[in-house]
């Protein structure tokens, strides 16, 4: 007689009566015993009595998270994208989640590309913007998520010496989270936060001594509230000054 | 035998279909192992299917084991993250891919416990491979079961989850579906054949 069946074998592990040809296979059979006892173990694990279990998707941010995490990886990995520093890279977690589309990561380094070529050609240096005040450097800012343009930012050195970070840019309220201005070096690793937007228009007065033009990246983050100091990486809008 | 073989593409459109209807719609790929390959080759839509088929199994499992929703949360995302950084490490000839992963999940588990106990005795790395073992003892078996039979799709998942989670009897569940006895065993005894067939690969990878 030839082996038994998965199917029979299944069978025979819930209770299905056994004819007398199966029964003697089985006796003699050990690859098939074996085989049933692997049904039998699974039915067994099935129905240990324990209390049912419930399978639980992960909020959405948790995969925002890992997205993020990888194209931070893989941009660091290329060394950057077309020889471009490595900016902008940080973060696009805005960008919609489950757009079911590939090529995500090259969509988030495609932007890395724009705000660095912008950054490069619109070089605003030592242009006079009022009476009192010098502009000293200026970036178009993008919106990470969309890549469109998201307002200006610029450095300017007022009478007394004071230097000021000037940001406009559509402001919009986040839930349970601030809007924090940041200054970022290109390699992406030191940075200093300025402050907290809180509305179109921000200016950040620059420590006196720091010197800014080693953190040329401006960059604008949601950070929970939640009382933690360091960049939730969630970069919302960036721009690279021309210095 | 034949049976075996299938059986086995039985359970894989159980799968596709359920993905179609569900979450992947517009996934390209044509099957798991395809996915699989393509995550090894460094293909981002795969890791985006990874985590639609097996980030509720990372997340429930590490949930269970740490009992703190947040905890689970940072679990989940660092299984995900160090599955992509790791990809090289993964050889699609030796087992599924959500295999692999849960295996990252539960050393992952077992880092969050030990940073969170003051036990001198898992500092060793022989002591938390001991834990990770703990970890993917009977409560992980559960899990990986529900997953599994979630996994098979309807009406195969319903009717065994009935019969064996619920303990119905087979002419409870025909009555309820309103389903022939004869079809309600037949789901039941090709459920379990498909169980069967995936749960070798859980074995294989752990």
């Amino acid at each position: 007689m030839s082996h038994l069946d998965d199917d029979v074998l299944a069978g025979f592990a819930v209770g299905e009566a056994r004819d007398r040809s199966s029964s003697e296979h089985l006796a003699q059979c050990a690859d098939c015993r074996a085989r049933a006892e692997d049904f039998a173990r699974l039915v067994t694990g099935l129905t240990d009595g324990g209390e049912r279990v419930t399978l639980e998707s992960p909020p959405e941010h948790v995969w925002r998270g890992v997205r993020s995490e990888v194209i931070t990886f893989e941009a660091d990995s290329r060394g950057g994208v077309d020889g471009l520093p490595r900016v902008a890279l940080l973060s696009s977690k805005r960008r919609k989640v489950r757009t079911w589309s590939a090529g995500w990561v090259a969509g988030a380094a495609a932007t890395a590309g724009v705000v660095g070529g912008i950054g490069g050609t619109l070089w605003l240096s030592g242009i006079t913007s009022a009476p009192g005040e010098t502009t000293v450097a200026s970036a178009p800012l993008a919106d990470l998520a969309t890549e469109a343009s998201a307002g200006q930012a610029h450095v300017e050195v007022r009478d007394d010496g004071t230097r000021v970070l000037v940001v406009d840019t559509d402001y919009s309220q986040v839930a349970d989270a601030s809007i924090e201005v940041w200054m970022i070096d290109t390699e992406v690793e030191g940075m200093i936060s300025l402050g907290y937007l809180s509305s179109d228009h921000g200016e950040f007065v620059i420590p006196s001594g720091f010197d800014y033009s080693a953190y040329p990246i401006v960059d604008i983050s949601i950070e929970p509230n939640d009382g933690n100091p360091a960049h939730s990486g969630e970069s919302i809008t960036r721009g690279i000054l021309g210095l | 035998m034949g049976g075996v073989d299938g059986a086995a593409g039985v359970s894989n459109v159980a799968l596709l279909e359920r993905k179609g209807e569900s979450m992947v719609v517009n996934s390209p790929h044509p099957d798991f192992a395809t996915i699989d390959a393509a995550f090894a080759r460094g293909d981002e839509a795969a890791l985006e299917a990874l985590y639609c088929d097996v980030s509720s199994l990372v997340f429930t499992l590490a949930k269970r084991a740490l009992g703190s929703d947040m905890d689970a949360e940072d679990v989940t995302q660092q299984t995900f993250v160090s599955a992509w950084k790791g990809r090289d490490g993964y050889d699609p000839q030796r087992g599924p891919l959500r295999a692999w992963v849960v295996g990252i999940a539960k050393r992952r588990i077992a880092d969050a416990l030990a940073a969170r106990s003051r036990d001198v005795r898992v500092a060793s790395e022989a002591a938390r491979e001991a834990f990770v073992a703990e970890v993917g003892g009977r409560e992980m078996d559960r899990v990986l079961l529900a997953y599994e039979v979630e996994s098979l799709g309807d009406p195969q998942a319903q009717v065994v989850s009935m019969a064996f989670f619920d303990g119905h009897t087979h002419e409870d569940i025909a009555q309820r579906l309103d389903m022939p006895l004869g079809t309600v065993k037949s789901h039941i005894r090709r459920g379990l054949v498909a169980l069967r067939n995936r749960w070798e690969a859980w074995d294989v990878a752990s």
